[in-house]
């Protein structure tokens, strides 16, 4: 039943949705019993990274702290899970190879749809420039090439999403689960195992 | 107190323990003496599924878009399907408790089949069709499983059937035996915060013997040797209940609980026979004999309703537009749904007095109609009878005994008797509900309730 640890990496940009899909998650696996924190991209930087900016340096240094901490949580039996903009995939695979048992969740979903839904207001900003340096305007985003996961945020709902995420997880041997697929169609799921299987996890 | 124990008695009405038997069942009496006692309302339809899920997710069928022990996953012409674990999409009392890292014992409880994961261990309910799939959470608690129970732990009892009905009766002895075996097993190992078993056995042995208890019953026999088949039942029950008690860490408080009750049946209303006679329901072949309603011989078109039996039936309409070969115009439907509920409501039997059935409607009794609803709801408890969905041969009533027709009915009265720590003071009610029991739980363990839950703690 010990249940070992491991990181959850939500990446994708600002809006996406990384953010409910990190919390839906996380509901469902203390559910389940499981140990869970949160590393989120806009708190840590009111705290563990306060000070940094959004040079590349700063960006760096922000995601390879919120990955020591994950790491930290994760080999002491805790489920991290950190939802981050996280644009360059080199400190994004720095992470991973500090981490080992690291999931990479992309969030998917094109700039104009983002641009239309500007939840916060942001895009209109930066289009407007008076917001500089902003990921996906004039700052640039580094698509995974090999997600583990990859939810599209403009195509799927929120909870199509969410079972996709759990349903790897379970695969992959990550979350308990049981033989069932559950709440995924037969569909979804061969295409999850499809994924899995072109990775080598299963 | 720190732990509880929640020990459900499928169909075990009031009346058993709190009067006719309340002196032969000293283990339950003890729960009783100590603590609280009281009806518990339940769900309408009273079958097991929505009852007990209502009663583990505390919300009520509509919420659920459970309706009974089918489902219907789209307005289709596909025949329901069973219900599972897989249609409750709402969270049980043990989600929440492995939510605060408390943990569960869960077995049997109903319609938690495929089992889903949560902090500790769960055997799933009667509706297990195989040990061949996973039917523990987690899977290797099964080899303890069986292990503590004789190396075949039963999920229920289907030995229906012979002159007596022999066969089940040793079956349900045997399962129950086993089950409190196996459950003894893991709740002495002190780990569990919440512990909670649901015995199907008084419900199988109301439905084959209540002839022989009630002499209201179509078919009673004064004196038969089985005359006292549910009563010894309840007594063997009640000494598995104690030897459980003994069993349990001495700061766990019990609660025992039935999320429906039981009744006398004296047959049954044959709901789709009557529809077809009625030529509300079109055949593309009409059903040489009696059988269940077999989705792919109607003949959609031309047909306007059709239900699913059960204590309720549930009565759906077929409508042009929302049902792809609906037989009822989509501007109808209001006044078609007035006009079948009339037409059922004016049915006589063949003495001419009538049936006066209840109808309901969901948007009345529950708080939302999720899923696939029926149009509305229907039962004939006011002449105790139950509602057949089978069709062909003919006949609209069905005697007591006839076919498969159980003797036993479910009733929406349960019982809830709680031995509760003295600081906590229970409210003084007519009438508890089943909606009650998860507020409880949760608060007996100082967690906060969620707001979407529609019952209040007893204390």
């Amino acid at each position: 039943m010990g249940s070992k640890g491991f990181t959850l990496w939500f990446t994708g940009l600002s809006g996406s949705g990384k953010t409910t899909l990190a919390r839906q998650v996380e509901q469902i696996l203390r559910d389940r019993g499981m140990k869970v924190e949160i590393l989120d991209g806009d708190v840590v930087r009111t705290n563990l990274s306060k000070g940094l900016g959004f040079s590349k340096e700063d960006r760096d240094t922000n995601i390879k702290r919120i990955g020591f901490v994950c790491h930290l949580l994760s080999r002491n039996g805790v489920v991290a899970i950190a939802s981050a903009i996280s644009p360059y995939r080199e400190v994004r695979d720095y992470n991973r190879r500090m981490i080992g048992r690291f999931v990479e969740v992309y969030v998917k979903c094109p700039i104009d749809v983002l641009t239309k839904r500007d939840v916060k207001g942001m895009y209109a900003k930066a289009l407007a420039g008076e917001i500089k340096g902003f990921t996906g305007v004039d700052d640039p985003y580094e698509e995974p090439l090999r997600p583990e996961i990859l939810v599209e945020t403009d195509k799927e709902t929120e909870e199509e999403s969410v079972q996709k995420i759990v349903r790897s997880l379970e695969l992959m041997g990550y979350v308990p689960g049981a033989d069932a697929s559950g709440e995924t169609s037969e569909e979804e799921e061969e295409k999850i195992r499809q994924r899995l299987r072109d990775l080598g996890y299963i | 107190m720190s732990r509880f124990a929640l020990i459900g008695l499928e169909s075990a009405p009031p009346r058993f323990l709190f009067d006719l038997w309340r002196d032969d069942l000293p283990n339950i009496g003890s729960v009783m003496k100590e603590g609280m006692h009281g009806v518990l309302g339940g769900t309408i339809p009273s079958s097991a599924i929505p009852a007990w899920t209502s009663m583990a997710a505390c919300q009520d069928p509509g919420q659920l878009g459970l309706y009974g022990p089918t489902v219907r996953a789209a307005r289709d012409h596909a025949q329901p399907v069973e219900a599972t674990s897989e249609h409750v999409r709402a969270k049980t009392i043990w989600n929440y408790l492995s939510n605060q890292k408390l943990n569960s014992l869960v077995f049997a409880y109903p319609e938690t089949w495929p089992p889903k994961p949560l902090k500790g261990v769960l055997v799933a309910g009667a509706e297990t069709p195989a040990k061949d799939a996973q039917w523990t959470y987690p899977r290797e608690a099964s080899r303890e499983v069986e292990a503590a129970a004789d190396g075949d732990y039963m999920f229920d009892a289907t030995g229906y059937g012979g002159p007596e009905n022999e066969r089940l009766l040793e079956q349900v002895y045997e399962m129950t035996r086993r089950r409190f075996a196996a459950f003894r097993q893991f709740a002495r190992k002190k780990e569990f915060d919440f512990m909670s078993l649901v015995e199907i056995g008084p419900d199988r042995v109301q439905r084959a013997f209540w002839r022989h208890l009630d002499p209201e019953h179509p078919r009673y026999e004064a004196g038969h040797r089985h005359g006292s088949a549910i009563h010894d039942y309840y007594v063997f029950l009640d000494e598995e209940l104690g030897r459980l008690l003994n069993d349990l860490p001495t700061d766990t408080s019990v609660m025992i609980v039935s999320a429906r009750g039981a009744r006398r049946s004296n047959g049954a209303f044959r709901i789709n026979e009557w529809l077809r006679k009625e030529k509300l329901l079109a055949f593309k072949e009409a059903p040489e004999e009696s059988g269940p309603l077999a989705f792919d011989k109607v003949d959609w078109g031309k047909t306007k309703a059709w239900a699913e039996g059960g204590s309720t039936a549930r009565v759906y309409m077929n409508v042009k537009g929302r049902e792809p070969k609906g037989g009822v115009p989509e501007a109808d439907l209001e006044s078609f749904r007035g006009e079948l509920e009339a037409r059922l409501s004016a049915i006589a039997d063949e003495s001419g007095s009538p049936l006066a059935p209840e109808v309901s409607r969901p948007e009345k009794i529950y708080r939302a109609a999720n899923g696939v609803a029926p149009d509305f709801l229907v039962r004939f408890a006011g002449r105790s009878l139950r509602v057949s969905g089978d069709v062909g041969g003919g006949a609209f009533f069905l005697g007591a005994g006839e076919g498969d027709a159980p003797d036993a009915d479910s009733d929406p009265e349960g019982v809830v008797i709680w031995d509760h720590p003295a600081k906590l003071r229970p409210k003084r009610k007519e009438r508890y509900s089943v909606y009650d029991i998860a507020p409880t739980i949760l608060s007996f363990f100082n967690l906060e309730l969620p707001a979407h839950w529609i019952g209040e703690p007893l204390f």
